[in-house]
């Protein structure tokens, strides 16, 4: 038999390919990526900030794109009804107008298929030069990035409001109307782009939603709530957070939630190790909200609990953390000798734990393929938590790509949880 | 890394890195969007990466929880390989006797191809594999040495028609 050796170095060099783009546009990717991931850090600031204004100086704009038209997985649209006017003269082709007054644009059917969200955010929905825009609750100004953007409904988007009663029907069956507050997957125009600042004066670019499923969570502004005006409520804080950022349900995910009764189920997944951590976290809390996203062989979760005061909430992020320190080495339940190794990293910052959990043999030292990642954070009165697990093994660089991925996404918890703190976030 | 560093390391490592991930999930074409995925990602933490000084093991790293990731989207089974094996490599291989030797590496568990893969075609020494596995140098060992005996068996076999 040929040499094993050169039977695989043949091999290696047999399945080597060039690179089919170059490195350029690798760089402009990540560029993007590194973009959308700083928009979506600063868009967490639920309650103040808003796509455009505040974002504007960390951000760097997009490259233009090919027109948003509807992805390809975009159910059989529903032709618009009501008002529905045609299209004027000017407006870019990819769009149609739901309504005329005010000007109410949805992405038209058909399209190049190439829209895809470029970051995430929140934003008001309200009315400037005669259309729907989605806006800061800031004070706009004549400077372009504090200037609303055209809003883009999804495709198949009906009027259904009356006269002096904004309202949008998504195919989904929500409704978005003015003075809503949403979260959304966003494809962003850069402000430059002008396609729609003849129909829409006063705006600076577009930010258009693909899809209704692009659309996280539609809430009542946050300036005509009651909450605003006086201490908020728990129960508001709690469902201002944006528990759901970045959890996309593909192919046979399931995103559950927001939801109040998920909050055990969320403590359910967790390694038995920590049940005593679980009671005492639930024990103390005045209330509860939390999603999962499940997905066949791995699930994602989030709670966030709210508690009296900071102290009852620093209690519980200790509690927390040493709860998940004592599970280093604890046996697997059901197995004679599988334990968790717990990789813990506090990141230097007295506000946040990520607890990256190995399954191992004892006696072999093998690494299981399974893995769980479970990240901790305390913002004034609240704790949130996050927990995460699949089937990729727990190797050391693994390990540091994960801690790399919670940091981010307890950054974009931290924004959106600043109504917990007395003084607000910086 | 400035945009020269990163663009020279792209173009050198690229292809090796998919071979690489290639000989551990069987399908050539999702190695490149895993791997050309992982590069971009790359590009984004450039600051970071800068102080590990194993970038190529980063981006093995993330492209493989990548292809890990849409696997379990797609369903397929259990293991990686079997399935995309079967459909994935026949056209890259130049020969049937090299197809051969990525059909006999795919039916390894992953432990072993893991091992072999980052010795024969990453050169890796066993400490280094150690440290990237995160398993024991003894088990890197025995993986080396029983992945071998088992992928000349497998070849064995399928040289004298046993298999299929």
């Amino acid at each position: 038999m040929t040499d094993l050796e050169t039977l695989l170095r043949t091999l290696d060099g047999d399945l080597r390919s060039d690179p089919p783009v170059g490195a350029d546009e690798i760089r402009r990717r990540g560029q993007q990526r590194r973009g959308r991931r700083h928009l979506a850090l600063a868009g967490g600031t639920a309650a103040v900030v808003v796509l455009g204004a505040t974002l504007a100086a960390n951000w760097r704009a997009p490259q233009e794109q090919p027109p948003a038209g509807p992805g390809p997985s975009v159910s059989a649209p529903t032709a618009p009804t009501g008002s529905a006017t045609p299209p004027t003269a000017g407006d870019p082709l990819w769009v149609t107008r739901v309504h005329s007054d005010p000007v109410v644009f949805a992405h038209a059917a058909g399209g190049s298929g190439l829209a895809v969200p470029n970051a995430t955010g929140e934003g008001l929905v309200t009315q400037t030069g005669g259309c729907l825009v989605l806006s800061s609750s800031a004070r706009a100004d004549q400077a372009a990035e504090n200037q609303p953007r055209a809003l883009i409904l999804p495709i198949g988007t009906r009027w259904t409001g009356n006269p002096g009663q904004v309202r949008l029907t998504l195919t989904d069956g929500r409704t978005v109307s003015a003075d809503s507050w949403i979260t959304a997957d966003v494809l962003l125009s850069p402000r430059t782009n002008t396609e729609f600042s003849a129909s829409c004066p006063g705006t600076a670019g577009y930010a258009a939603i693909v899809t209704p499923e692009a659309i996280r969570s539609i809430a009542p502004s946050p300036a005509s709530t009651p909450s605003s005006t006086a201490k908020a409520t728990p129960s508001a804080d709690l469902e201002s957070t944006p528990l759901a950022a970045g959890l996309i349900a593909t192919g046979e995910g399931i995103l559950a939630g927001p939801s109040r009764s998920l909050v055990s189920r969320v403590d359910a997944e967790l390694p038995a190790c920590l049940q005593p951590a679980m009671e005492r976290a639930a024990a103390g809390a005045t209330d509860g909200l939390a999603v999962l996203l499940s997905e066949p062989a791995a699930s994602y979760a989030r709670s966030v609990r709210s508690y009296p005061d900071e102290a009852a909430a620093r209690a519980a992020l200790q509690t927390w953390r040493s709860a998940l320190a004592a599970c280093d080495g604890a046996l697997v339940e059901g197995t004679p000798s599988l334990r968790l190794r717990v990789t813990l990293e506090d990141f230097d910052a007295p506000d946040r734990t990520v607890a990256i959990v190995a399954y191992r043999d004892d006696p072999t030292g093998t690494l299981y393929i399974a893995n769980a990642r479970i990240s901790v954070l305390q913002v004034g009165t609240a704790v949130a938590l996050t927990h995460s697990a699949d089937e990729a093994q727990a190797t050391p660089s693994a390990i540091a790509a994960w801690q790399d991925d919670e940091a981010e996404t307890l950054t974009l918890l931290a924004r959106g949880m600043c109504q917990f703190t007395a003084a607000g976030c910086d | 890394m400035d945009a020269g560093e990163f663009d020279r390391w792209y173009a050198g490592s690229y292809p090796r890195l998919v071979a690489q991930l290639t000989a551990l999930i069987g399908n050539r074409a999702e190695a490149q969007d895993c791997v050309q995925e992982a590069f971009i990602r790359a590009w984004d933490k450039a600051p970071r990466l800068d102080s590990t000084g194993e970038r190529d093991a980063w981006v093995r790293t993330t492209a493989y929880r990548l292809a890990v990731s849409r696997w379990r989207r797609v369903r397929r089974g259990r293991e990686l390989s079997t399935r995309t094996a079967v459909t994935g490599y026949d056209a890259l291989a130049r020969s049937e006797v090299r197809a051969d030797v990525l059909g006999a590496l795919l039916r390894l568990p992953i432990d072993q191809r893991c091992v072999l893969v980052l010795h024969y075609f990453a050169d890796r020494s066993v400490a280094q594999i150690a440290a990237e596995t995160g398993a024991p140098e003894g088990t890197v060992k025995a993986r080396l040495h029983r992945g071998r005996l088992a992928l000349a068996d497998i070849l064995t076999q399928s040289a004298h028609g046993s298999i299929r």
